[in-house]
Formats: structure tokens, C-alpha cells, sequence
């Protein structure tokens, strides 16, 4: 089982001007592999129209490769948000909102100006495949 | 002095005793009478999601009118809801100094989440007619063998509820006694509320507490109608923490870090004092939290489109006064920020009346 983020380390902005998210795979023998690519309908890399806020999430699971669907475990859920450079210049300031649910995560980062409207919503989610 | 004398001096103190009664008891507006009833509504607005499809956000979390966590006989549910969100909160009764208050929740197009036991059935806050039910093992080492994810697709959900208002200061309680904070339906600038007391405490012990009151120059678009200008604007600020939602202690479900002195606005309309938004993402109103509404998020999506897309400021996200039948008075150029009370005013006219009548009487007995 991989620790968290073996490329990403935990807490560290993956990309600052895009969501983004990632499943990190690893096989129940002790094996590792890792990918950044997109599983069913949970993973995405939305673009920011403005660019004020950032959203990431990650999960880890462990599963027999000959049942992954069926037979695994999530071993943990990691998810991260703010605003962007540009977002503070601007000013803004950010809610994080994390979401677990069965099978994943989902951050949401709103970026608010001062008078408390929201400027921008930023998601990413990642999660394991449910039948 | 004649019996008249008497007659008239005990009329004028019943007056005043009334009134002192009333001063205590109209902390809250005069439209607050039984049968009053106000809604608020988080509408589902396509071209929002059409905006967020081009984005490319697939999370039902970033499509939902509201995300609610409500706690039902012991069981946690996170509710998340594709089209109208609306609440209705409903004056059911008045008793000396209490309100008796019932909130009506309407959900539409609903994905409801929760974890029970196996062989056990949650209670059931959907339709059963028209709902879709999967029941999951978990894959989770934190979460005990013995139970089960409870996902319910359904058409419509409703969740009611009833909590108690203190009138002379708008403090909101369960049907146990518990406090939980300021009510979210209105606020009056001569209120005294006092400040050490939080307004709003969020799950985690995230306390809020008045700041300042002010106004915003500019009107406020809502369903029910455009207010201002001027706006009323309660400003909150928090001490900081972390607002969390757990099941049961075994699986945490929402968490959001808050900032020290992080603030939050609460729009209010000046004439009636009637709040006519609530924040669309920074807390949840005593009012909800009463009848068990641990924390909610809200969307209105028009008012997240024309801020998000078209920068247009004349709405908000969050939730919007739908309607109500309370009767305001056509009262114009109110200022928000100053403290003053026409019954106040009354009082003292009454007791200044009182006291010329008692000196007249007794001049004219030394006479």
C-alpha cells in the first residue's frame, strides 16, 4: 500500500491554476502503481474560468487486481483547495469544503469577495469505481 | 382625590404596565403573528448547469440546489438535492414570551447517503413510491463489518420539524431547551442582543458573533421581490475552527477549515427587519439546526449564475426569500443602524403625560 501522495506530497498544490485529482492504485501483494488517468465518472481536470481558486483530491486504495471492482479497500482520502495567486491578489478569500462519501472525495473550494458573493466554485473529486 | 382621579391614574398605569409588557415582548417585528409564514427557495437554474458541464464538472455535489446534513432518531443522512430546494418556516403559536415555529423542508430530485447496521432500515424521509434504494458494503477498515451504505435515489423528500423562538430576544431553542443561536428570519438594529453570545454555532463548536450592522447601497433581487437601496448587511465574524460532520464517530463526512475572524453577511431588509437572504456556504441558520439540520450548504443557481458568469452583484447564491404572508408596513427611509424605537418613545410620552397629571392634580389640591 503506497503511503499518500508517493509523488504528490500531502498538502502541496499539484497544479495552481487547475482543479485536479488522482487515484493512486495499489495492488492488494504490496505491489504499487500509480495513475493520474481518469476512472469512470469521478475524475476530471477542470479548467478555472478566472483562475482564483484551486481544488484537488486523491484517493488510495488497495485491491486484488483479479476483482478490483468487488474485492478493495479505500485506504484513505486526501483532498485539498485555496485560491490561486491571482485570487489573492484579487483580494478573495476561500471556503475549502470536503465531501466523503462511499467510494471517494470531493473538494469544493468557493472563492468569495468581500461582500460574501461567490465569485467562482472549483471542484475536484476522486474515487473508486461502484458497481 | 376624586374617585374620577383614581379611575384615570390606575387606567394610565395599566397603560404603562402594558406597555413595559409590550416592550418586552415586541423585540421581535410586529409581523410576527401566528399563521405568518416565510419561505426561502434554492432554485435549480439550467443555464448553470450547462455553464458547469462546460467546465467540465462531472460531482453531483457541484449541480446540487443544497447539500444537508440532518440527523433523524440517531441516524446521520447527507441529502443532496438536484432541483428546488425550498424551506418554509411557519408561525404555529404565540405564548407570552415564545413563538412555537414548524419548518417544512422541500427536496426535489434527491440522493440521500447513509450508513446503518446490516438487516436494519433507516428511517425513511423519501417517497416510497418513487424511490430507488441501494444497499452497499463498505470498503472501509474504519468502518465496522456489521454495517451498510444506504443510498436512496428519490423524486421528492420532506423533512419537518418544530423548535421554540424567544420573542424579547430572538434566541433560537429545540423542543428540549437547548440553545442553539440567533433566529435566521430576522433581524431588528435595536435589538440588544448580547454580543458575547455566539449568534450561530456550527458543528466542531464554530461560534459566530455580530459584529457591526451596516448597509449596502445598491437593492437586493429575491423571488418574492427586489429590496433597498439601502440594504441591511449584519456583519458575523468567527473565531475560527473547524466545522465537521461525522456518522456516528465511525466515518466523517463533511469538514471545513474556518479561518480566525473570518466574516460572513447576512443581508436583511431595513423596512421590516425580515432577513431576505441567507449565506449561500458559511453556515446554517439556528432555525435548521433546531430541527436537526446539522449543517447545510445552498446554491441558488440564477443567483450563482448571474454572479459567477455574468458578474452581476444584484443577487446571491445562497438562499432567497420566496414569500411570506406577513403584512409589512409601507414604512419608508428606515436607517438601519440607529438604535431607536417608536414604543420607547411612547413610554416616555405616557410617563411625562402621568406625571403632569398627578402634579396638576396636586397643585390643585394645595390650591
Amino acid at each position: 500500500m503506497p503511503g499518500r501522495g508517493t509523488n504528490i506530497p500531502p498538502g502541496r498544490r499539484v497544479n495552481n491554476e487547475k482543479a485536479g485529482c488522482r487515484v493512486v492504485w495499489s495492488a492488494g501483494s504490496g505491489g504499487r502503481a500509480r495513475g493520474s488517468n481518469a476512472v469512470g465518472s469521478h475524475l476530471g481536470a477542470p479548467e478555472t474560468r478566472w483562475g482564483d481558486g484551486w481544488a484537488y483530491a486523491e484517493v488510495g486504495v488497495k485491491y486484488d487486481p483479479t476483482h478490483p471492482y468487488t474485492r478493495y479497500e479505500i485506504t484513505y482520502r486526501y483532498g485539498d483547495g485555496g485560491l490561486t495567486d491571482k485570487g489573492k491578489e484579487r483580494g478573495y478569500h476561500a471556503e475549502v469544503n470536503k465531501y466523503w462519501d462511499s467510494n471517494g472525495i470531493t473538494v469544493e473550494t468557493v472563492v468569495k469577495n468581500s461582500g460574501d458573493f461567490v465569485m467562482e466554485k472549483v471542484y475536484a473529486s476522486a474515487g473508486w469505481p461502484y458497481i | 382625590m376624586k374617585p374620577g382621579t383614581y379611575h384615570l391614574l390606575g387606567v394610565t398605569i395599566i397603560f404603562l404596565l402594558i406597555l413595559t409588557g409590550m416592550e418586552a415582548v415586541t423585540a421581535a417585528p410586529y409581523w410576527v403573528k401566528p399563521g405568518v409564514y416565510i419561505e426561502y427557495i434554492a432554485e435549480r437554474y439550467d443555464p448553470y448547469i450547462q455553464y458547469l458541464n462546460g467546465k467540465g464538472y462531472v460531482s453531483n455535489i457541484s449541480k446540487a440546489t443544497s447539500v444537508i446534513f440532518y440527523e433523524y432518531n440517531g441516524t446521520v443522512f447527507r441529502i443532496l438535492t438536484l432541483n428546488d430546494t425550498k424551506i418554509r418556516f411557519r408561525v404555529l403559536e404565540i405564548s407570552n414570551n415564545w413563538a412555537t415555529i414548524g419548518v417544512r423542508i422541500e427536496l426535489n430530485n434527491v440522493s440521500i447517503l447513509t450508513l446503518v447496521k446490516k438487516n436494519t432500515t433507516p428511517p425513511r424521509l423519501w417517497d416510497v413510491g418513487t424511490s430507488e434504494v441501494i444497499i452497499e458494503p463498505p470498503h472501509d477498515q474504519s468502518i465496522p463489518e456489521d454495517m451498510v451504505w444506504y443510498k436512496i435515489f428519490t423524486k421528492r423528500a420532506v423533512i419537518t420539524g418544530v423548535y421554540k423562538l424567544q420573542l424579547n430576544d430572538s434566541a433560537v431553542f429545540d423542543l428540549n431547551g437547548k440553545f442553539y443561536g440567533h433566529t435566521g428570519l430576522w433581524y431588528q438594529a435595536t435589538e440588544e442582543w448580547d454580543p458575547s453570545l455566539p449568534f450561530i454555532v456550527e458543528p466542531g463548536n464554530v461560534s459566530y458573533y455580530i459584529r457591526k450592522t451596516g448597509s449596502w447601497k445598491r437593492s437586493f433581487w429575491t423571488p418574492y421581490g427586489t429590496f433597498g437601496p439601502p440594504v441591511g448587511v449584519l456583519t458575523l465574524e468567527s473565531e475560527g475552527g473547524t466545522i465537521g460532520v461525522s456518522i456516528g464517530g465511525i466515518f466523517k463526512m463533511f469538514e471545513r477549515t474556518v479561518s480566525p475572524n473570518s466574516t460572513s453577511t447576512v443581508p436583511v431588509d431595513p423596512n421590516s427587519d425580515i432577513i431576505i437572504g441567507h449565506s449561500p456556504t458559511d453556515f446554517t441558520f439556528p432555525d435548521l439546526q433546531a430541527i436537526g439540520v446539522i449543517f447545510g450548504l445552498f446554491n441558488d443557481q440564477r443567483g450563482a449564475y448571474l454572479n459567477q458568469v455574468k458578474r452581476d452583484y444584484s443577487t446571491w447564491s445562497g438562499l432567497l426569500l420566496y414569500g411570506t404572508n406577513a403584512e409589512f408596513q409601507g414604512v419608508q427611509e428606515v436607517p438601519f443602524s440607529k438604535a431607536q424605537t417608536p414604543l420607547r418613545y411612547t413610554f416616555w410620552v405616557s410617563f411625562v403625560l402621568l406625571g403632569s397629571i398627578v402634579a396638576a392634580r396636586g397643585w390643585g389640591k394645595i390650591k
